[in-house]
């Protein structure tokens, strides 16, 4: 390995590091004299040429090999995610203009930029070590973000609380995996998995704890959740959108690698009679836990924004389930999950921001200022429909089906279905989400708006992030296979280190069932389950 | 019995803890120049103990870098925002409950770790060498990666000091 | 081409939504339309079916390969019974609600949204497929009564919305068990139903998804979203209501929960029947004391649907055909009487209360509304020639071999009936005026519009036809039980 061969490893992230310099550079060189709107349709230019670039980098980029004992790994399921994140990057980006929440653009879009480098670097490492560098570099950008709106102090509060609670979980997770260093002796998956077994050390639930803790704060999983409310809320909307996005994303990816591919010794069981010690058990508390008091606190809230914030962790509660599952479709399950939410938490602060730019109330939106929408803004109250609905799983939504597919997973891990009870703690739970979900619909389309209603002003660019993002939400719902399909493939790949205990069902050969389908349905050409088509692990089909 | 070096390590690891606590919780001043003067001491400590390990370059630049240039900056910048004496709150006791249980449950587990912790086989495999040249060496080939990124971090650091501290101009 | 049916309401609600906003023609002629090419299709798939197998598949390709879930639409006699009373009821609710000015396009996308979702629920025959279906009909339903409707209508949407998401909550805990129990993975309910289930798994499985679309149902003691929501629903939601929606638990009921757990259905079908013999009465009773007229349909619905779950407890061929064309007979004229009561009374009179209505005269008033009114009521108590005559006289016959004590006290229900209609019959018709009636307030009402009057004569005519020839439907419905999928449910019950 050279550094030729580095730099074109790396070339995506390269790429959306030196877009963040000339941003900077442009903003405040050239453009220091021109009028706002002008600077931020500029940098927000640069920022979609950039990130379009290391979009097209990444799917023409060779696979290669892991580097320097999973220092970088590349394949097409970190490929996809970093294009996930990139594309969600731009959209907070180009939520942001005319937003009048800052005059530093140029610094704006800097450290969306790097925080998205360190997502990236997140997603595609098997090492200890960049690890915690790249969890580093996802977040310090984000605390400054979220305090960029200086003039409102909920801001600056949200971001000293954010930092503060950041800080102290970056602590655990650097004696957890100090601990997890010192009991190894490496830092790699490989080595971990190869040398962790449960019940040899005490030790070792210690490290697990403290970093199981140090995840926890960082998916705002309960009851490490506290900062999550304030900050949703505190922080600029567009920022706000991609913390609960694009964040989400890279740490649920790295918290169930981190556990699934390193550390499947000491994993334990949950299930509801004969649980034994490890992670799983810790996670499954986290998860009920998150469940439970996301979604109870969330039908308190006035706020949307704080509504989105508690649904958020009660939405964490059920990407744990998958991450408990240990297993390759609970994997696959995760990613479908967390991409699906992304899309649709990104949707829904979208429309909230343009709400909120709407009312230019001081103290932020409330519920109460969606009443009336859908008179004032079909278009918008339908692409609001289908987000919320997503987020309460209802079909034929994305939502749904990631939720569906998670408790699939969830019950069919584990011997004899022992997990059941967390997937009916979670199914009721989300029985109980749609109360505060149809809350803000009542809003939008039973309520009316007090006087004649005004049509919201909305902007081009905007409408058809938002469009498309609704869009997304549906297809994906539709159609899930296509996403399904890339994450699956190289699950294998992904938890190489891991013990199968299930077979992938998506392996499973369709063969059995076909001869038992036949006659009663009449036509037995049409009842051939063909097994699914796979593609290959290479990311350069083009 | 404990040799030497057990006991030094024993003997550091406690001030580091000790004045870590002087540090946040002072019950005796609540100026935040002796705050500082006690993360000082802090540093020291535990560049004493990278010394134990060996690590002397560690050590020096922990006591060169934070005890000196960092801790520096921070006086610097207590006494040009003439930081008052920090006054006592009064603490919410419920979450004072909370806190101390989280507390006394992670200690509870830490000690009932050590009491049943086998001595390791040294897993950690190579001692890292004292001198700069190995350390440089690692840090611009095996390590380059994570060496970068902080670079970057550093310059976000850096970005969102000066945009925070900088007077909003209208 | 039944499959059609669903597409063209969902292209329908498409397409209502975009209708222009304040031109309520446009968007009305489209959901007319729609559905009356739905009911064409549903009627043209029975002509279709008559001289075929009594299962047919219409689409079935692969769809989520990695459940295993199959995008699996077939229809045997039973579904084509109920998609054909979707299609009779939407026509229906349409013309009854051919008034509605206030925001028209969506209250038409709505409905055709949920009209769609119910075909949907008919036609599948794969779990997860139905699945989807029977949680795409609950949205609509709140919006509908939540922003046309009346009486406390935020309330009753909310209970509504909550209790079917909660019924369809205890089904999707049953479908995963089930899922990740069967030794191979399929959603195919036909392939389901043909693996045998630990007896131990399906006693604890079987009454969470058998009650969870019962709660649709109005199973009591869970019944009480109906009264309330029936209520707040505007005219052509509580037709759809009572109509179709409570007869998508019982479908799910018999569709799903009992040909998959058979062993389980055993055990529980005591207790479930006692619980359908106690909505049968309670319902009743209830009507027979309430004040305002839509709660007596309402509490009448519930009654009737005990019949229907009655029916199905007795697992023979007479109860079970007799619970099917039961849904179908209660669909069409409990449509029938919240038409007359939401559109056709209350519309004009505004006011529901009976004592109130009492002194109105609308007998003389409204003399279309009275004599359909009239009809409606003598087939809702199961006079000879109407269908609830024949479908309620099936399930005693079913029930009678089984539960002896249970069709005696249905039958008191029956009675029961008979005592209510005829109580707010007269109320709200008849009633005796005290002489300060002015015939200015009868002038104000607005004629019986040509639509209401066809809406009317289908729902009638229809409901005669049944009960004149019940073999037009039992025709269909008989040969569904020798099915591979119902047959089992037959031979479990020794008969």
């Amino acid at each position: 390995m050279n550094y030729m061969e580095l730099l074109g490893a790396l070339a995506p992230e390269a790429i959306v590091v030196l877009t963040a310099l000339v941003a900077l550079a442009v903003d405040l060189l050239v453009l220091r004299q021109a009028p706002q709107n002008a600077r931020q349709v500029v940098a927000v230019s640069i920022t979609a040429v950039g990130i379009l670039a290391a979009i097209i980098a990444l799917s023409v980029a060779a696979p290669s090999p892991p580097w320097m004992d999973g220092l970088l790994i590349n394949h097409s399921t970190t490929a996809f995610l970093k294009q996930t994140l990139l594309v969600l990057a731009l959209v907070a980006g180009i939520l942001s203009i005319q937003s009048r929440f800052t005059q530093h653009t140029g610094e704006y879009v800097t450290l969306l930029l790097l925080s998205t480098v360190g997502m990236m670097l997140l997603v595609s490492s098997d090492n200890l070590l960049l690890m915690f560098v790249a969890l580093e570099l996802t977040s310090l950008p984000l605390y400054v973000l979220t305090a960029f709106n200086k003039e409102s102090p909920s801001s600056s509060e949200a971001s000293l609380k954010y930092f503060l609670i950041g800080s102290l979980s970056a602590a655990c997770l650097l004696f957890g995996i100090s601990l997890l260093y010192g009991l190894s002796g490496g830092i790699t998956w490989t080595q971990l998995a190869t040398t962790l077994r449960a019940g040899s050390e005490p030790i070792v639930y210690l490290a697990l704890i403290l970093t199981l803790i140090g995840f926890a704060f960082k998916v705002a999983a309960a009851p490490f959740h506290l900062w999550a409310p304030d900050v949703y809320q505190g922080a600029p909307t567009p920022v706000a959108a991609f913390i609960a996005s694009g964040s989400k994303i890279a740490s649920f990816y790295m918290f169930a690698r981190i556990f699934m591919a390193a550390l499947p010794g000491t994993a334990g069981s949950a299930a509801w009679s004969g649980a034994t010690p490890g992670w799983v058990p810790l996670v499954a508390a986290l998860a009920v836990v998150s469940m439970i008091l996301g979604n109870v606190a969330a039908i308190a809230q006035r706020s949307v924004k704080r509504l989105l914030a508690y649904s958020a962790i009660g939405h964490a509660g059920y990407a744990l389930l998958a991450i408990l599952s240990n297993t390759e479709q609970g994997m696959g399950s995760l990613l479908y999950y967390v991409v699906t939410y992304a899309v649709t938490a990104m949707g829904a602060f979208a429309v909230v921001n343009v709400i909120e730019r709407d009312v230019q109330a001081p103290n932020g939106e409330s519920l109460t200022d969606f009443a009336g929408l859908s008179r004032r803004s079909p278009l918008l109250s339908l692409c609001l429909l289908v987000f919320v609905l997503s987020l309460a799983g209802i079909p034929p939504l994305a939502g749904f089906f990631g939720k569906f597919y998670i408790f699939i997973a969830t019950a069919q891990s584990g011997t004899s279905q022992g997990l059941i009870w967390l997937v009916m703690l979670a199914i009721g739970t989300s029985a109980i989400s749609l109360y505060y979900y149809l809350q803000i619909l009542k809003q939008v389309y039973v309520v009316e708006s007090v006087g004649q209603p005004t049509p919201v002003q909305l902007r081009p660019a905007e409408s058809a992030c938002i469009v498309a993002m609704a869009c997304t939400v549906l297809i994906l719902g539709c159609a899930p296979n296509w996403l399904i399909n890339r994450f699956s493939p190289n699950s294998t790949e992904v938890r190489r280190a891991g013990v199968i205990t299930k077979p992938s069902t998506t392996l499973e050969l369709a063969a059995e069932i076909h001869p038992r389908i036949t006659a009663p349905l009449g036509t037995a050409t049409g009842l051939v389950q063909k097994r699914p088509q796979f593609e290959t692990t290479t990311a350069n089909a083009q | 019995m404990p040799t030497l070096p057990d006991l030094l390590f024993y003997a550091l690891a406690g001030f580091t803890l000790l004045f870590g606590f002087l540090c946040v919780a002072n019950p005796f001043s609540r100026n935040p120049v002796t705050s500082a003067m006690f993360l000082v001491l802090t540093i020291i400590s535990m560049a004493g103990l990278f010394v134990l390990l060996q690590a002397f370059f560690l050590a020096a630049v922990q006591v060169l870098v934070y005890a000196g240039a960092v801790m520096v900056l921070f006086l610097f910048v207590i006494m040009l925002l003439d930081i008052k004496e920090e006054e006592r709150r009064r603490l919410n006791k419920a979450a004072l409950g909370i806190g101390g249980v989280a507390v006394l449950a992670i200690a509870g587990l830490l000690v009932r770790a050590l009491v049943q912790a086998t001595p390791l086989a040294s897993a950690a495999g190579q001692r890292a060498e004292g001198s700069t040249k190995p350390l440089g060496r690692l840090l611009f080939t095996e390590y380059l990666l994570p060496f970068e990124i902080l670079s970057v971090l550093l310059l976000v650091a850096m970005v969102g000091v000066i945009l925070l501290s900088k007077k909003e101009m209208k | 081409m039944l499959a059609w049916t669903i597409y063209l309401s969902f292209l329908g609600a498409a397409m209502a939504a975009l209708a222009p906003k304040d031109r309520p023609t446009i968007a009305r002629w489209i959901a007319l339309t729609t559905s009356v090419l739905g009911l064409g299709i549903g009627l043209a798939g029975i002509l279709h079916q008559t001289n075929r197998s009594a299962l047919q598949t219409i689409v079935d390709v692969p769809w989520i390969p990695a459940i295993h879930a199959r995008y699996l639409l077939a229809a045997d006699g039973i579904s084509l019974t109920l998609v054909l009373l979707t299609g009779i009821a939407a026509v229906a609710g349409i013309l009854f609600s051919w008034n509605i000015t206030h925001r028209a396009n969506q209250f038409f996308a709505f409905y055709l949204t949920l009209i769609g979702g119910v075909y949907g629920v008919f036609l599948s025959f794969d779990a997860f497929l139905f699945f989807v279906f029977y949680e795409i009909a609950i949205i609509p339903k709140y919006f509908l009564v939540a922003i046309w409707g009346s009486t406390n209508k935020e309330y009753g949407a909310m209970k509504l919305a909550l209790y079917s998401f909660v019924g369809s909550a205890l089904v999707l805990v049953g479908l995963i068990a089930t899922y990740a129990h069967a030794g191979s993975p399929t959603f195919s309910l036909l392939e389901l139903a043909r693996q045998p289930l630990p007896t131990s798994f399906q006693v604890w499985v079987f009454p969470l998804v058998f009650v969870g679309f019962a709660i649709l149902a109005g199973l009591w003691p869970f019944h009480t979203w109906a009264p309330t929501g029936h209520v707040a629903a505007p005219t052509a939601a509580s037709m759809l209501l009572a109509g179709v929606v409570m007869k998508l638990g019982a479908y799910g009921a018999l569709r799903v929960a009992m040909p998959l757990f058979p062993e389980g259905l055993a055990a529980w079908r005591d207790p479930l029947a006692l619980l359908s013999v106690i909505g049968i009465l309670a319902g009743a009773g209830i009507a027979l004391i309430q004040k305002d007229f839509k709660f007596v349909v309402g509490y009448s619905s519930v009654s009737h649907m005990g019949f229907v779950l009655l029916g199905l407890m007795t697992l023979s061929v007479t109860g079970l055909s007799g619970a099917v064309l039961q849904m179908f007979s209660h669909g069409i004229i409990a449509s029938l009487l919240f038409a007359v009561v939401g559109r056709m009374i209350y519309d004009r009179a505004h006011t529901r209360e009976l004592s109130a209505l009492e002194s109105l005269q609308l007998s003389r008033a409204l003399p279309f509304a009275a004599i359909t009114f009239v009809l409606a009521s003598l087939a809702s108590m199961g006079l000879p020639g109407f269908s609830g005559f024949v479908a309620e006289l099936q399930v005693l016959m079913g029930a009678w071999k089984t539960f002896p004590l249970y069709a005696a006290l249905a039958g008191i229900g029956i009675l029961i009936g008979v005592a209510y209609t005829l109580r707010v019959l007269v109320k709200a018709f008849f009633g005796q005026s005290n002489g300060t009636i002015e015939a200015a307030t009868h002038e104000n009402y607005a004629p019986i519009s040509i639509p209401e009057r066809i809406g009317a004569l289908l729902l009638l005519g229809t409901s005669l036809l049944v009960g004149i020839y019940p073999r037009v439907l039992l025709d269909l419905i008989l040969p569904s039980f020798e099915t591979p999928l119902m047959k089992p449910l037959l031979k479990g019950a020794g008969l």
